[in-house]
């Protein structure tokens, strides 16, 4: 069953790309072309993490799919740091890795064929069964010292804070985004400027 | 290559650190005639060319590098707290301007909880007054709570965004007192800076400069008046003379090491950073860190809780517009016995951008998949109240330095602690619950609730009593006479509002202090 529409079918907030500074243009339409070559990932580990971004975030469409894979490779293989990791866990790169190769061994195990060879239905049954910690204490994520649920957690953070910066969501969910420097004028409730969206009737 | 008319020589102040309390610092004493050098980890932005209005690109304006995290309730640390580049935190804030209440300092007296400030509201009171007049706050003509009734300098805001006018008919429902949040956000033309254009990235750092920041205000003054900002240069110990006196800093800027010598050290590098490099500097004179004969360096972190309630509205609220926070509450902040709990809580109508909101309800809601992308499709139809509540020091809750893993330059990492007690949980449920009651009166229904946590304080606490604290009410060491820290470190209890006004008070209360302990030669 598809997810449902949004209420703004007709709203492209890339048409207000004019309006924005050079920077913030500069970085929202990178977005729109994303790359498909890895500096972490290997093409299967790509397309294993493709399906799980779909699961996780609900989102369909490939390439905001591909621009949040891209994404997840470009923070792990960043040296900038996390922010904050939990005691105990490893860095984002080891924990990355090391958890696609435990999930894969797990899926294996339990199905014999790979994540990526089974049907929709059957991947996000596996999903939710490392959210309800099915896995927790299956021998192949104990060895890599990995708690399935932590990387889960990691990958659907990473993957959300992509999808949601994409501008083909953006339309979609009727965000009028990016507004320097002419800002909103109308702000108040039941007020619209009218480069906003507009709910289809 | 940074400025280095003061590498050579020895400067009378060297601050590290240029958020909300160095940016103080700097312009107080350089414009006393004092030669002050400021040591900043991050880059030195031009609003205008390195901002943008992206939540995800302007994660850089945090603290990214990796703290290890712990405890019952480890903390999300970085873009909710801590800033990185000239302007700190004061770049990605959302520039609620509070005054803490007379209450605040005296907890223990009180209340029996936590500890008494060496200070008193009435300290604070008349740099509260000059930093709203030098900074052009604007706000209500009445402010209900506290001992500041106002009227602010500058007009409120207007017209109110839409998640704000729906915070206020909530509260009018209820019979809940409200106002028009202080901001430091201009309602008007002011030092050639324009007002705010409701373009609502506060958080992601202001491009039109209508927001104050350190960046925009106090460094330009300070380097005006002969300031020297060295930017991108992280500071990795606190060298010590053989008197028992700080002799300066050593940092590293583009690879190479460099020695900044000055008279006097202010460490004004947040919560985290400062017992870092306290507890970094130990030598065989204080074997236990700089600072540290009390053994509380690091110890009585606080956070604020900060818990967020979502209600969908059956009508559009577009909760991106106007700047996040416009209206808020403190008709809970102060004790009351039969609430089940002591102090209090702030309650703000809070705006967020998408991928906040998404992150925060995937990450912290456990609402995932199919459930995640319908919820989010009715982003438009949400309304959000945010919680600042207050949590009590506790010794359990620290900054230590971690036992194995090191960051590039080869000092350890922080290890931050951090678990709730059973006042502050019991103080978060009371605050989500009105939060959830204000939505509902205005017509929507809560339907997510998000944990986080904001605003980092204590670690170096000050206090009369050298036995139980770091430094003393003008935020001088009890150990090292001229080694200072100042900033929300210093906290001994958190209040139940915003920090930031309260952080700059004491950093120009203590650019007084260091200016009349100088000429008095007693340090």
């Amino acid at each position: 069953m598809p997810v449902k529409e949004g209420y703004y079918t007709k709203f492209d907030v890339m048409q207000s790309l004019p309006e924005w500074d050079s920077h913030t243009r500069e970085i929202v339409q990178q977005r729109l072309h994303g790359s498909d070559t890895y500096a972490n990932l290997t093409i299967i580990e790509a397309e294993i993490l493709k399906s799980l971004c779909q699961h996780m975030t609900g989102e369909e469409r490939p390439d905001v799919i591909q621009y949040a894979v891209t994404h997840l490779d470009q923070q792990s293989a960043a040296a900038k740091g996390e922010s904050q990791r939990k005691a105990g866990t490893p860095p984002l790169g080891k924990l990355i890795a090391n958890g696609l190769q435990a999930f894969e061994l797990s899926v294996r195990g339990e199905c014999i064929v790979s994540f990526l060879e089974l049907e929709a239905g059957k991947q996000l049954e596996i999903v939710q069964k490392i959210r309800q910690g099915h896995y927790d204490r299956h021998s192949c994520w104990l060895e890599r010292n990995i708690s399935p649920n932590v990387w889960f957690q990691k990958l659907l953070g990473i993957f959300t804070e992509a999808v949601y910066s994409h501008p083909v969501v953006w339309s979609e969910i009727g965000y009028a985004g990016p507004a320097y420097p002419r800002g909103y004028v109308r702000v108040g409730l039941h007020d619209i400027d009218p480069w906003e969206a507009i709910m289809d009737v | 290559m940074f400025d280095t008319r003061y590498l050579q020589e020895e400067a009378d102040i060297c601050i590290v650190g240029a958020g909300a309390a160095g940016g103080v610092l700097a312009k107080e004493l350089a414009e006393a005639g004092m030669r002050v050098v400021v040591i900043e980890a991050g880059p030195f932005r031009d609003p205008q060319k390195h901002f943008a209005s992206d939540e995800l690109a302007m994660e850089t304006l945090s603290w990214e590098e990796t703290r290890i995290v712990d405890g019952g309730d480890p903390l999300r640390l970085g873009s909710n707290n801590c800033g990185k580049g000239v302007g700190g935190g004061t770049q990605h804030w959302t520039a609620v301007c509070l005054r803490f209440h007379p209450s605040d300092f005296r907890t223990y007296s009180e209340d029996g909880v936590g500890v008494d400030w060496p200070l008193a509201y009435e300290d604070l009171e008349p740099y509260y007054a000059r930093h709203e007049r030098e900074l052009a706050v604007s706000g209500p003509k009445h402010f209900p709570w506290g001992a500041f009734h106002g009227p602010y300098p500058w007009p409120e805001r207007n017209p109110l965004s839409s998640n704000a006018e729906i915070f206020q008919m909530g509260c009018q429902k209820l019979g809940i007192d409200w106002c028009v949040t202080p901001l430091v956000i201009l309602t008007g033309p002011f030092e050639g800076r324009a007002p705010c254009t409701n373009r609502g990235f506060c958080n992601q750092g202001c491009m039109p400069n209508a927001k104050f920041s350190t960046l925009i205000v106090h460094i330009p003054k300070a380097i005006q008046a002969g300031a020297v900002v060295y930017a991108d240069a992280t500071v990795v110990e606190i060298e010590m003379g053989k008197d028992g006196k700080a002799k300066g800093v050593v940092f590293v800027h583009d690879g190479m090491t460099y020695r900044q010598k000055a008279k006097i050290v202010i460490l004004s590098a947040f919560v985290v950073e400062n017992p870092r490099l306290l507890l970094h500097s130990a030598n065989a004179q204080f074997p236990n860190g700089l600072a540290n004969s009390s053994g509380w360096v690091g110890k009585g972190i606080m956070v604020h809780s900060s818990d967020d309630v979502y209600a969908k509205f059956p009508e559009e609220i577009r909760f991106y517009k106007g700047s996040p926070v416009m209206a808020s509450t403190q008709a809970f902040y102060e004790t009351n016995p039969n609430r089940g709990f002591v102090r209090g809580y702030t309650l703000h109508a809070h705006g967020s951008r998408p991928m906040s909101m998404a992150k925060g309800i995937a990450t912290t809601a456990g609402i995932w998949g199919r459930q995640l992308r319908e919820l989010m499709l009715n982003y438009n139809f949400y309304g959000r109240v945010t919680v600042v509540g207050e949590v009590l020091p506790a010794p359990w809750n620290r900054v230590a330095l971690h036992a194995e893993e090191t960051d590039a330059h080869g000092v350890p990492k922080a290890h931050v602690t951090f678990t709730y007690g059973d006042n502050d949980k019991r103080l978060l449920e009371h605050a989500v619950k009105k939060a959830e009651e204000i939505l509902a009166a205005a017509g929507g229904k809560p339907v997510v609730r998000t944990h986080d946590t904001a605003h980092l304080m204590g670690g170096c606490r000050m206090g009369k009593d050298p036995a139980t604290s770091v430094v003393n009410r003008d935020c001088q060491t009890h150990d090292i006479p001229n080694l200072f820290i100042c900033d929300a470190s210093v906290f001994p209890t958190s209040g139940g509002g915003n920090p930031t006004h309260t952080v700059m008070a004491i950093a120009a209360r203590t650019a007084d202090a260091i200016k009349t302990k100088t000429v008095r030669r007693e340090i």
